[in-house]
């Protein structure tokens, strides 16, 4: 017996030193978890918000699924819930009703507090916006000149599963969600220390009772714990560390703080791939609107969704909510946490279920390009667990316009020329990317990289350095006339082939063959070169301007420093998507360069501004010079090899490029109205032979976007510079055309460069006006 | 001199409207002290009033003709010399001589909030306004201006001038404002040390608004 008693005591000592290093580790466990941050939140990624105001169509900025995408739902009911949109049409006319109840929103310079507002729309064009005041005097409303929808969430950075959390203060919760919450989940919540014994023994009873595990005695720090540190397996070893671990919680922290985590660590239910958790993220998805505002129902439904998101979700079940919402309702009333006249109200309330609108990454190769951006700056970690809220200059809409005339084109040109798919692996697929530019801030409107992100996710706009061809040509005219003066639309340049040497080397410009075998011509006016894209005018004019002036003149528009070789006038030297379009946004700008912008702000997890990237604009060349050749390229939509686009039915004042390269590897267009610039590329990422031009296979693609992207946004013209002024010429000889020339057309000249004499083939006598 | 019925009705009405304000009586009083004399007695005909009697009563005030002349002819005058100047501070809307389209009404609206934040030296807020109003309206001058003026009372001068040159080319329209933009950056040159461009810009706002 003593022998026995010397082996226990011999065995418990060291058990005991075992214990106490045990629950010391335990502590240390908790205590880092606790003092440190709690959770990893992933920062999110906005597209721009989108302004409505009278005039603006609203099938062309698709406000319906515009709606749909932020999760508005549309009822049939009078709208009294933010998140909630009617549309009412009137008997016997075009008049439309929109009446939208805005979601409350953070922006990185003020909260916006939702309210609702009536579009009256005819014709499809909003003709007033009126904000409707429901509460306090339903009848009266009051004009309002504008309206701002929220930007949509585009991605999320996050590492391993993703987590949609948004964290509160306790004091941020609403006592009614509190009480609910502790009412159904441990209503000796305040009076326990970590466990609780009656839970416990009637949990027991009623599973002996049911023969199964019906019951959970565990309490909220329990259920904390387990979340927090522990596997979900029901484990005997689990159990015990969960009972100690609720114990040292419970001794270090107090109830409030053990509550605050709660709140914020609970799974609340799942939006496609992320996992819903805390209340206040929970209050967005399930309700649309923040903590604050939730009623006493609706209070009652999130504490009731704890105990199986996945069976008690409205949008699930909405008969099983509604009665576990009124199980917490009772729960709350027998707790004597609700009064029975609230009780009563609450229990009348509706229950409104929702649609689940899932966050899809509809602008990936974009995401890619901000999150490069961003890593600059910080670092990855921070990226994906400090909650970040980048606001980006994307326009959604026209996002998806861009993706959507990438897919057609390319499936269209691969049914137009099967000989585009034959023998590839769909990794060697043909490809195309577009990207869309505000020219007058710089804002990168929209991104496709590539046909299919989860092929490849190789950004050819940024990343594909590609030879530009005939896309640089106008560079080459720009030059010119910022040079000398001598050199207008109307000047008159050799077609002739001709050599050129330097640094004993010779260069020998060719002109593309022509197919319909016409007979070139000796001399054409720099407009037609320029219109038809003729090599070999093109080519002399940039070695008589110089070569290193053209050089510094991409330079000055945006393009990398590029090499001064001969060539680089016919668009030899490699480029990417974002240069060209960086370039063609100062010609569509007045000759006024922007700064390419994807991000406008970064706003920390306090809701600071961590950084505010703001419009940033320098005059880099003429507005003159730039005009010249915005009007040459008007003519190369409407009678050179950009014609397409007219034939297609984009009627707009618009101008642009195509660009071939040689061997027809890269097909090219770039083009812009006064108020966005795209650029688009087709080809296969390795160096393959498409076989097409630009104006085949680059252009169908960029009028499919513009013709969409440009429906919303009034039609405007071109600025005409001060000292431009316009004369009629005669296209054949470039002089002064007379009633006597068989054709005239009106020419822009810089003040001063105009032609003095008239022309002189159909007009022998006159030399001069 | 040719009889119009119609000037003697409008004069008559802004002798009314001037006599009334001027002495603070009534119409009938007017029409009753007015005494018509040989050129007076046509315009006086159409007294709205129709008063015989009233006009039998003028003939005794012939004064009154000369003190409305006198009247008249001050507030022509001192409208065109005491007109208030135009400033900074006016509604942008009133820079139009027709209703703006829709987005460029919406664009200016924001562009006054801006100001209003301007005022309140609420930056950001102001900047974020001013480049909503781009997004909305990229051809109108105003916003440029005030993001010029924003970067010039930040100290970046370079940044400013940017601005400007955008203002500038969109201002065409409106000289008061073309001729602020050619100001204010005749300003940033100064502060950038660059004194040749300073009185170049001021000598073309000067060319533009020889009020300035």
């Amino acid at each position: 017996m003593t022998k026995l008693l010397k082996i226990l005591t011999f065995l418990t000592i060291p058990l005991s030193i075992g214990l106490v290093i045990y629950i010391a580790t335990l502590t240390h466990l908790v205590t880092q978890k606790f003092s440190g941050p709690k959770w990893d939140i992933p920062s999110k990624v906005y597209s721009d918000s989108l302004h409505l105001y009278p005039g603006i169509d609203i099938s062309s900025i698709q406000l319906k699924e515009r709606l749909e995408r932020l999760g508005y739902q549309q009822t049939s009911e009078t709208v009294t819930h933010s998140g909630e949109y009617q549309v009412q049409h009137e008997e016997g006319s075009n008049q439309i009703l929109w009446t939208i109840y805005l979601n409350d929103f953070f922006y990185p310079l003020k909260n916006f507090a939702g309210f609702p507002i009536t579009l009256d729309i005819m014709d499809n064009r909003i003709i007033h916006i009126f904000k409707i005041f429901l509460e306090k005097k339903p009848d009266q409303e009051e004009e309002i000149f504008l309206v701002e929808l929220e930007p949509e969430l585009i991605a999320e950075f996050f590492e391993g599963t993703r987590e949609d959390r948004q964290v509160v203060k306790l004091q941020e919760v609403p006592s009614g969600l509190l009480n609910a919450i502790i009412s159904v989940e441990d209503a000796r919540f305040l009076e326990h220390a970590g466990l609780d014994p009656r839970a416990i023994f009637r949990a027991f009873l009623a599973n002996l009772k049911a023969g199964a595990i019906v019951q959970g005695g565990s309490t909220i720090t329990q259920q904390l714990v387990k979340n927090f540190f522990l596997t979900q397996k029901r484990t005997l070893l689990r159990k015990v560390n969960e009972a100690l671990m609720s114990f040292i919680v419970e001794n270090r922290y107090s109830k409030d703080e053990i509550l605050e985590a709660y709140v914020n660590e609970v799974y609340l239910g799942q939006k496609g791939s992320a996992g819903i958790y805390g209340v206040a993220e929970a209050s967005l998805f399930y309700f649309s609107k923040p903590l604050s505002k939730l009623t006493l129902a609706e209070c009652a439904m999130l504490g009731g969704i704890i105990r199986g998101p996945g069976v008690f979700s409205p949008f699930k079940n909405k008969t099983l909510a509604l009665k576990r919402r009124n199980i917490v309702l009772k729960k709350m009333l027998e707790t004597n946490t609700i009064l029975p006249s609230e009780y009563e109200q609450a229990l009348q309330e509706p229950l409104r279920a929702k649609k689940i609108s899932v966050t899809s990454n509809s602008a990936p190769y974009f995401v890619d390009f901000v999150r490069a951006e961003l890593l600059e700056k910080y670092p990855s970690k921070v990226l994906t667990t400090q909650g970040l809220k980048i606001f980006t200059t994307l326009d959604m809409s026209l996002q998806l316009f861009a993706d959507e005339a990438l897919q057609t084109t390319l499936k269209q040109l691969e049914i137009q020329f099967p000989s585009l798919k034959e023998g590839l692996t769909p990794g060697e697929r043909l490809q195309g990317a577009l990207i869309a530019i505000h020219p007058q801030t710089g804002f990168i409107r929209a991104l496709v990289g590539g046909r299919d992100y989860n092929e490849s996710q190789f950004n050819r706009i940024i990343q594909a350095h590609r030879q530009p061809g005939s896309l640089f040509k106008p560079f080459v005219y720009l030059t010119a006339f910022l040079e000398d003066p001598k050199y207008t639309l109307a000047a008159r340049l050799s077609n002739e082939p001709f050599t050129f040497t330097y640094d004993r080397q010779t260069w020998e410009p060719m002109n593309y063959e022509d197919k319909e075998k016409k007979e070139e011509k000796k001399e054409v006016s720099a407009r037609e070169a320029l219109e038809r894209s003729i090599n070999i005018p093109t080519a002399r004019l940039a070695t008589e301007v110089g070569i290193k002036k053209l050089a510094k003149t991409a330079q000055k528009l945006g393009i990398h420093p590029l090499p001064a070789v001969p060539s680089l006038s016919l668009g030899s030297a490699e480029v990417t998507p974002l240069e060209m379009a960086s370039a063609y946004s100062v010609l569509a700008n007045g000759g006024i360069r922007a700064i390419p912008l994807s991000i406008k702000q970064v706003v920390g997890p306090d809701g600071g501004i961590l950084e505010g990237k703001s419009i940033e604009i320098q005059k880099v060349i003429s507005p003159e010079a730039s005009f010249l050749v915005t009007y040459a390229l008007e003519g190369v939509l409407d009678q050179g090899t950009g014609r397409g686009a007219r034939l297609f039915g984009f009627s707009r004042p618009a101008a642009g490029k195509t660009g071939t390269t040689n061997e027809y590897i890269d097909a090219w267009f770039s083009g812009y109205t006064p108020d966005l610039v795209a650029t688009s590329w087709v080809g296969f990422d390795k160096e393959k032979k498409v076989g097409l031009t630009g104006a085949q296979a680059a252009l169908p693609l960029w009028t499919r976007f513009m013709m969409k992207a440009t429906q919303s946004k009034p039609v405007s013209d071109f600025l005409v510079p001060e000292n431009i002024l316009f004369e009629a010429i005669d296209p054949e000889t470039g002089g002064l055309s007379t009633s006597k020339c068989p054709s005239s057309f009106k020419e822009a000249f810089i003040k001063g460069t105009e032609p003095k004499t008239v022309c002189e083939v159909h007009n022998p006598k006159k030399k001069k006006r | 001199m040719v009889w119009s019925p119609k000037e003697s009705e409008l004069n008559m009405e802004i002798f009314f409207k001037f006599t009334q304000t001027r002495y603070q009586i009534s119409l009938r009083e007017i029409c009753a002290r007015a005494r018509p004399r040989s050129f007076v007695a046509p315009l006086l005909r159409p007294c709205p009033l129709g008063l015989r009697d009233g006009l039998r009563e003028i003939k005794k005030y012939f004064h009154v003709r000369f003190i409305f002349l006198f009247i008249l002819l001050l507030s022509v005058f001192g409208c065109a010399l005491f007109r208030p100047a135009v400033s900074t501070d006016d509604p942008l809307l009133n820079f139009y001589p027709d209703t703006p389209p829709a987005h460029t009404q919406a664009a200016l609206k924001l562009t006054e909030k801006a100001r209003e934040e301007l005022r309140a030296t609420h930056y950001d807020v102001a900047t974020e306004h001013l480049q909503k109003a781009l997004m909305i309206d990229p051809q109108c001058p105003f916003p440029y201006y005030f993001l010029a003026v924003i970067s010039h009372q930040a100290g970046d001068f370079k940044k400013s001038n940017g601005f400007l040159e955008k203002a500038k080319q969109l201002s065409f329209p409106f000289p008061f404002w073309r001729a602020q933009s050619y100001t204010l950056s005749g300003q940033n040159f100064e502060s950038l040390g660059n004194k040749k461009m300073a009185r170049m810009e001021i000598k073309k706002a000067k060319e533009i608004d020889p009020n300035l």
